[in-house]
């Protein structure tokens, strides 16, 4: 054998290099020239299908050779892909090969050519290159149809982020196609000059229903488009996991990841391969699969799952040991029993997996979390609950594992229930608010709702029970819940007062609270406390050494009426505490109470502190009075300023001054105040203080003035300034001269109003009206309508008779009803002298007489009017006749009516009587001695007797002109 | 949106009733004025695009397209309204009840696969998978309108519809897929407009079920003697120019 091929060796030997000599000689086609190339296209895959055969193979055997392949678009010069293929051929193989074209085959025409080498190292004489085989075109645009427009690849299958090129061919010569990738449109490049690519890059998935590419080709005619149909990756399968309930049956399951589901593509689809078995089983649902246990005690599994779809394929292995992956069915008939306050009992089955035992665990909730939770093997399906809270809700639940090898725990099976209720645990937290009140004080209880834990289940009442310990005697109360309080009226006796809480199962152990007879008010000093984000730390000093515990009591609304009374007691040995209460405000004042407890349970009032959780800025600034306005200062006062009010301790007040001056006044500082210009400022530290005098001021300017008040945190709001004006520093001493003056004229003319009617009298006393002489109405009881008075306008006087009064007689108008004896005359009239009427008034003339009734009836009795001519020069005691007091008191007593009504008209003609008034110096009864000068305190009054056929008649402007020219004539008398 | 959905609901409950109506009886309502009125309501609703061919456009992803001008009714693909008018009542009813059966068929196509995948989680899917039932609904009223006039002396009846397991096969893609979204849209559209035709043609025949047509009694000319159960297989007049399935 080995002979034989030393032999065969040999013989190549000699062959080869003869045959090489031939070849080079003859010019025949190298061995591995491929020969009857044929190229196809696949469009589905836009592949080009390559088949060919080496026929000239020198050996028989099988070779190893290299085929290098060129591809060509358009013309054989552009080649667009070169690559090698190494394969084994035997002589007269027929050879395969594909390529995927990038571009849509049918929109170019390919060329294709190939040539091989041997890869054989027996065979260097081979190792050249054969002769490229002739250039195979492929060209499908002639078979495409007679449509003028045609759009490449057709509905292609993708995934998700490949780059796809697509290509048309227009047969007809319109340049303004617009393509679009789902109605964006797409950058076309022209390939030759009927075809055009676009391509796309990194594609997304849409929708199953594929995404729309189209061109717009004719106007009015319908696009032409393809469909690309891209699919979602199709993803790695995660959670493998197979297990069984019963050793019967297993259960695989995963997670399937997206569905890749197409139009064009069903969903992937999943396989289950056993390889101990060599079974296969095609899955229904994505996402699991059930496999049956085989009969001949298989042990070891060893499964691949495959997810397959039309573009990729997944797989995923496990193996495992049966009984390792057994996980129990849930237990059944669960139950629980003898369920009272604290304790119950719970029951259960599992289903039974051949011999095993399995571990069970117990989980007790409440409230969502576990509050017992036990782990066990089971035996007989029984679990005692305890330690459970009366009138609770729990859950309670079991699940179960495979006791042989633990793999994982059934499903839970459980139920709710509720514990029954106990009597209460604990007192109650019981306080009190008494308000003495006439006869007894009003008591109110409050007290706190027992916790769910202490309460053992739901309180249906109250009960109070108030005993009088100075005069035995108790009575009863029951209160409904949920109540936290009750109000009592008792007398003014000592009272222990007992409260319990009752639910269905019992009542809760007694609070105790005891009032005293005498509530002991005591005055105590209220102290301030600085509270914080944390609350009020208070401290306060034992009273008495024999205190069982200590309470604070506090109000969480004290503005609002209610108030919201709370207290938090302390044992005996704490002094100090920290109140927190989610109630407190920032800027309200809480006052707190510390009460002492006797070991006679009596509350007696030890320390009262009072304070802010966060103190504020005051609220409102004080109304501001002004007072004692001087040239150099003046009072301010806001005494009505209620500190107590404010959101925080006052701790002072700042008085700020503005004025023009660059300086500020003494005791003054010049700040500055927010949104203001410069002030003056001058701060009070006393809160009490609520009265301010601004002193060194100048006189007549204007100042502005604002007062607002200050705590810890900050100033009072900013407010308005009052203006205030000092007076001229002369205005006040020009008062003190100007007012007494002004007093002083004021009284004089009071004085002077009082007096004037003295005056009067004494300087120009009033003429008697004779129309309102009581002559008149005797005249008119005589029923003489034939008298009357005459009036001076229609007199012509002929002679003006003067008479001189002396100084201080009173000339009293007659009234009716004044007779004429009550009449003074405390010196009679003085003729001066009478007047010619007409010639000459300056000679003395003939006589005529005035008569005046009213006057001087007596007078006109005495004949010729007892007037006697006087030249102006006489004395006056030629004028004694009339001037008599006597002589005229004589005249008065006859009845001056009869002669009045004696004279008739004709008698008395013309009669004038002139008077002239004129006092005197001198004494009242003593005659003047001087001659009369009418000039001098003389007052001109006329009465006169008009004749009867006259007086009708209206007064002539004569008279009238004759009156006036004898006044005038008489002026020098004035 | 929220409107279209209330309406949408509102629509489906409409529909819904009208349907059940027929189905809970289990037998046809004798009352010639009920079957009709029942009729054109469904005309009515059915001539409405939201049932339909929006739906079918948003889902199809045409919406990107200038739809109003691609998605024009062929023409001749569903008869005219003068057609349907020339057609004697049992032609009128038979050929409605073809023209159903085409759109179910190709509706059940396009929903085929991909609807039972995406149906529940889009509303547009639920539309047209709803939509489906109602034209179940028509066909029903058609063949109970169709037995109470055979009554009266017709022989044709053709079986009522019902939601059976669809057979029929995939369409063949050979027109290319994109050409069969747009070919859907213009059907849609088409069949939108014919069942306005019907509508109005229905609301021609108020008067009771002895008045005859001009051309022809209503009963069919090719009628059936005797015959009671109606068969699917029965030959119906298709109406021209429909698309083949």
């Amino acid at each position: 054998m080995a002979l034989f091929a030393v032999l065969q060796t040999t013989f190549l030997l000699v062959l080869l290099p003869l045959g090489t000599y031939q070849r080079k000689v003859s010019s025949e086609p190298l061995p591995l020239t491929p020969e009857s190339l044929k190229v196809s296209i696949n469009s589905t895959c836009q592949c080009l299908n390559l088949q060919w055969s080496v026929h000239n193979l020198p050996y028989h055997q099988e070779l190893q050779i290299i085929v290098q392949i060129q591809i060509s678009r358009i013309k054989t010069s552009n080649v667009v892909w070169v690559g090698n293929y190494s394969t084994t051929v035997k002589r007269n193989q027929v050879l395969h090969w594909s390529w995927e074209s990038e571009l849509p085959l049918e929109c170019a025409t390919h060329f294709v050519r190939i040539r091989s080498v041997m890869d054989d190292a027996k065979f260097p004489e081979l190792k050249s290159w054969s002769k490229w085989s002739s250039w195979e075109e492929v060209d499908v645009q002639d078979s495409l149809g007679h449509d003028t427009f045609f759009l490449f690849p057709k509905d292609k299958l993708v995934e998700e982020g490949s780059n796809v090129t697509f290509c048309y061919i227009s047969r007809s010569n319109q340049n303004n196609i617009s393509c679009y990738l789902e109605g964006i449109q797409v950058h076309v490049e022209q390939l030759a000059p009927n075809v055009s690519t676009f391509h796309l890059s990194r594609v997304p998935f849409v929708r199953p229903k594929g995404t729309n590419i189209f061109c717009d080709v004719t106007q009015g005619e319908d696009p032409k488009g393809t469909i690309l149909y891209v699919s979602k990756v199709l993803e790695e399968l995660k959670d493998f996991s197979c297990e069984t309930r019963d050793l019967k049956t297993l259960n695989c399951t995963w997670d399937p990841g997206s569905d890749t589901a197409l139009e064009i593509q069903p969903s992937q689809s999943y396989t289950l391969f056993e390889s101990f078995s060599q079974k296969k089983k095609v899955c229904k649902h994505r996402n699991w699969c059930t496999w049956q246990v085989s009969q001949d005690s298989q042990e070891m599994y060893h499964f691949t799952l495959m997810a397959e779809n039309y573009l990729r394929k997944r797989t995923v292995h496990l193996v495992f040991k049966l009984t390792h992956r057994v996980r129990p069915m849930t237990p059944l008939n669960f139950f629980l029993e003898n369920i009272n306050s604290t304790n119950a009992t719970m029951t259960w089955k599992v289903h039974p997996i051949g011999n095993s035992t399995f571990l069970c665990q117990v989980e007790l909730h409440h409230d969502g979390q576990i509050i017992q939770n036990k782990v066990f093997m089971e035996m007989n399906g029984k679990y005692l609950l305890s330690e459970m809270e009366p009138d609770t809700h729990y859950l309670a639940r079991v699940r179960c594992a495979y006791g042989n090898h633990f793999w994982k725990w059934s499903e839970w099976i459980g139920r709710k229930f509720t514990t029954l209720e106990a009597a209460p645990l604990a007192a109650l937290d019981v306080w009190r608010n008494v308000k003495s009140v006439p006869g007894g004080y009003n008591v109110t209880l409050f007290w706190k709702p027992l916790s769910k834990f202490h309460a053992n289940g739901k309180i249906r009442f109250y009960n109070i029970a108030v005993e009088n310990l100075d005069k035995p005697s108790q009575f009863n109360l029951s209160i409904l819940a949920p109540s936290n309080n009750t109000a009592l009226i008792l007398h003014k006796y000592s009272y222990q007062i007992r409260v319990t809480a009752s639910n269905s199962m019992g009542t809760s152990p007694a609070s105790v609270i005891v009032i005293s007879g005498d509530l002991g008010d005591k005055d105590i000093e209220e102290e301030r406390v600085k509270g914080t984000e944390d609350g009020f730390s208070l401290s306060w000093k034992p009273q008495s050494g024999d205190a069982i515990g200590y309470v604070v009591e506090w109000c969480d609304h004290p503005q609002d009426p209610l108030c919201g009374l709370q207290w938090k007691k302390l044992g005996p040995n704490t002094t100090s505490t920290v109140i927190t209460s989610d109630a407190f405000r920032p800027g309200v004042r809480y006052n707190f109470r510390i009460y002492e407890v006797s070991t006679k349970w009596i509350a007696s009032l030890l320390e009262k502190k009072t304070g802010y959780s966060q103190e504020l800025a005051p609220s409102d600034n004080p109304k501001v009075a002004m007072g004692s306005l001087t040239s150099h200062s003046f009072t301010l006062s806001w005494k009505d300023y209620s500190t107590e009010s404010q959101p925080g301790f006052i701790r002072g007040y700042y008085v700020y001054l503005k004025s023009r001056m660059e300086q500020c006044t003494s005791g003054f500082e010049r700040t500055v105040l927010s949104d203001a210009p410069a002030n003056c400022e001058h701060k009070i530290d006393n809160p009490e203080q609520k009265t301010f005098t601004v002193e060194n001021l100048q006189p007549a300017s204007s100042y502005e003035v604002f007062v607002t008040p200050y705590t810890s945190t900050s100033k009072g709001p900013n407010g308005t300034f009052t203006k205030v004006t000092t007076p001229d520093e002369y205005t006040h001493m020009l008062i003190r001269i100007i007012l007494p003056m002004i007093l002083c004229i004021l009284f004089i003319t009071i004085v002077c109003y009082f007096k004037i009617q003295w005056m009067k009298e004494k300087c120009y006393p009033d003429i008697p009206d004779p129309y309102k002489s009581s002559v008149l109405s005797l005249i008119k009881s005589k029923e003489n309508t034939h008298l009357t008075i005459m009036n001076l306008k229609d007199c012509i006087p002929d002679a003006i008779e003067v008479v001189n009064k002396p100084e201080g007689s009173k000339t009293q108008p007659l009234g009716i009803g004044k007779s004429l004896t009550e009449t003074e005359f405390t010196k009679p009239a003085t003729y001066l002298y009478l007047l010619p009427t007409e010639e000459n008034p300056s000679d003395p003339g003939p006589c005529v007489c005035f008569e005046n009734f009213t006057y001087n009836q007596a007078a006109s009795d005495l004949g010729s009017c007892g007037h006697i001519p006087v030249p102006p020069d006489a004395p006056p005691s030629q004028l004694g006749l009339l001037n008599s007091p006597e002589n005229l008191l004589k005249t008065l007593e006859k009845d001056y009516t009869n002669t009045l009504g004696e004279i008739s008209a004709g008698e008395t003609s013309l009669n004038y009587v002139s008077q002239l008034a004129s006092p005197m110096p001198g004494d009242k009864d003593s005659l003047p001695t001087d001659p009369p000068v009418p000039a001098q305190c003389s007052e001109y009054k006329m009465q006169m007797a008009v004749p009867l056929g006259r007086a009708s008649s209206p007064p002539s402007e004569d008279s009238s002109l004759s009156s006036i020219a004898l006044l005038d004539q008489g002026e020098h008398y004035r | 949106m929220q409107v279209q959905l209330i309406r949408r609901t509102l629509l489906g409950l409409v529909l819904g009733l009208l349907l059940l109506s027929t189905v809970a009886m289990g037998s046809c309502s004798g009352k010639y004025q009920v079957l009709l009125g029942q009729l054109q309501q469904q005309a009515k609703i059915m001539q409405n695009t939201d049932m339909l061919l929006d739906p079918y456009i948003r889902i199809q992803g045409l919406d990107k397209l200038n739809h109003k001008e691609y998605c024009k009714e062929r023409p001749g693909a569903f008869p005219g309204k003068d057609a349907l008018r020339g057609l004697s009542r049992w032609g009128f009813l038979q050929t409605l009840n073809a023209t159903l059966g085409l759109v179910l068929h190709r509706l059940a196509a396009f929903q085929q696969k991909v609807c039972n995948l995406t149906k529940d989680k889009d509303q547009d899917w639920k539309t047209l998978c709803q939509a489906e039932l109602y034209i179940r609904g028509i066909r029903n009223n058609i063949f109970c309108l169709t037995r109470l006039l055979n009554l009266n002396g017709s022989s044709e009846v053709f079986a009522p519809t019902w939601a059976g397991p669809r057979t029929l096969p995939w369409p063949t893609p050979s027109p290319g897929a994109f050409n069969r979204k747009i070919d859907g849209c213009k059907f849609l559209q088409g069949y939108h407009r014919f069942m306005h035709s019907v509508g109005q043609v229905l609301g021609e025949w108020e008067e009771g079920p002895s008045r005859t047509r001009r051309h022809s009694p209503f009963w069919a000319p090719q009628g059936r003697a005797g015959r009671t159960r109606p068969s699917r297989r029965a030959k119906r007049p298709m109406p021209r120019g429909l698309l083949p399935p």
